[in-house]
C-alpha cells in the first residue's frame, strides 16, 4: 500500500493549499450558527421580558432592580431631608416654636440617615 | 504501540479529541479541521489526479507531512477525510509509516474492521462532531441543519446521533 501511496502522490496532476467549495460549506456552516445563536437571543431575551412583569420594567431585573430602588430611596431621603430642615427653619412672617423646630430637626436627620444607608448600599454593591 | 493495535482504544482518542479542542479554544460549529491540521504542523492539500487515481479520498504522506485531499470530492466528506487523516497522524504517526495503511476511498463507508482505521473515524467523528456542541444543536434541528451547522455529510450525522443518543 506505501507504493499505493507513492503512486497516488505520482498522479496528483495539480495540488492547492485552499478549495473554495470547502470554504463556502464551512462559512455556510459558520451562518448557520450565527443565526441560530441570535434566534437563541432573541428567544431568552422574550423570555425575559416575560418573567420580569410590569414591576421589573420599571425596576429591571433581578441584578439591577435593588440599585435602582435604592437610588430612589437615597433620593426620597435626601428631599426628605431638605423638607423637613426647610420646615424647621421657619420664615421671618411666619416664626415657628423651637419644640417644632426641634421635631423637624429630628425628622431631618432620620430622613439623611436613610439616605445616607441606600447610598451606601449603591456603593457597596458597585465595589463588588 | 500503535503497531500492535489489536483493539481500538477510544477512550485514548477521546482524550486526543479533548485536547484538541481545549487547544484551539472551540465552542461553537463547524470545526475547521484543515486549520487544526495546519496549526498543529501538517500541510494540506487539494490535490486533483489522474485518471484512474480519482477513487481516492485523501491520504496522509508522513514523508512530507502532508494530507492529501481530493479536490473533486464532495466539500462536506472532505471535512471528514482531513479530520480522518490527522486521526492518523496523531494517533498512529509511526503505523502511518508502514505498509499496514492504506488510503481513504471516495466509495468507502468508514465501516472497516481494521483498528486503526475504526480509531481514526471516531477520532474525526468525535474532532468535527463533539457531544458537548451535538448537545446544544440536537434537539429542534434537522439532520440536514446539523450536517450544514457541523459541515460533515448526513451519515455522518446520522452515526453520530445514533451514538450518543440512540436516535
Amino acid at each position: 500500500m506505501a507504493s499505493d501511496r507513492s503512486a497516488a502522490k505520482g498522479a496528483i496532476e495539480e495540488s492547492s493549499p485552499d478549495d473554495p467549495e470547502l470554504d463556502a460549506a464551512l462559512s455556510s456552516g459558520h451562518d448557520l450558527q450565527l443565526k441560530l445563536a441570535q434566534e437563541q437571543n432573541r428567544h431568552t431575551e422574550a423570555m425575559h421580558k416575560a418573567d420580569i412583569g410590569f414591576l421589573g420594567r420599571a425596576f429591571g431585573g433581578e441584578k439591577s432592580a435593588p440599585t435602582y430602588i435604592a437610588f430612589i430611596a437615597m433620593v426620597a431621603g435626601l428631599a426628605g431631608a431638605t423638607f423637613c430642615w426647610m420646615q424647621a427653619v421657619g420664615t421671618a412672617e411666619n416664626p415657628i416654636s423651637i419644640e417644632t423646630a426641634e421635631f423637624w430637626s429630628k425628622q431631618a436627620e432620620r430622613a439623611l440617615s436613610f439616605g445616607a444607608a441606600a447610598l451606601a448600599f449603591i456603593f457597596g454593591r458597585g465595589a463588588k | 504501540m500503535t503497531d500492535t493495535l489489536v483493539a481500538p482504544d477510544y477512550v485514548r482518542v477521546k482524550q486526543a479529541v479533548r485536547d484538541i479542542h481545549e487547544r484551539f479554544g472551540i465552542t461553537t460549529p463547524p470545526v475547521n479541521p484543515v486549520e487544526i491540521a495546519r496549526n498543529l504542523g501538517t500541510k494540506v492539500l487539494f490535490a486533483r489526479f489522474a485518471e484512474g487515481f480519482g477513487n481516492i479520498s485523501g491520504f496522509y504522506d508522513c514523508d512530507d507531512n502532508t494530507i492529501y485531499v481530493n479536490h473533486d470530492e464532495f466539500p462536506l466528506r472532505q471535512t471528514f477525510t482531513v479530520a480522518h487523516e490527522l486521526g492518523h497522524k496523531v494517533l498512529h504517526a509511526e503505523w502511518a509509516k508502514s505498509s499496514d495503511y492504506k488510503m481513504l476511498m471516495r466509495d468507502s463507508d468508514y465501516s472497516g474492521s481494521e483498528p486503526h482505521e475504526k480509531e481514526a473515524n471516531a477520532f474525526a467523528a468525535h474532532l468535527l462532531v463533539p457531544r458537548f456542541l451535538l448537545d446544544q444543536y440536537w434537539r429542534g434541528n434537522s439532520i440536514e441543519a446539523l450536517s450544514r451547522l457541523f459541515a460533515v455529510s448526513v451519515p455522518v450525522i446520522k452515526n453520530r446521533l445514533s451514538i450518543e443518543y440512540g436516535v
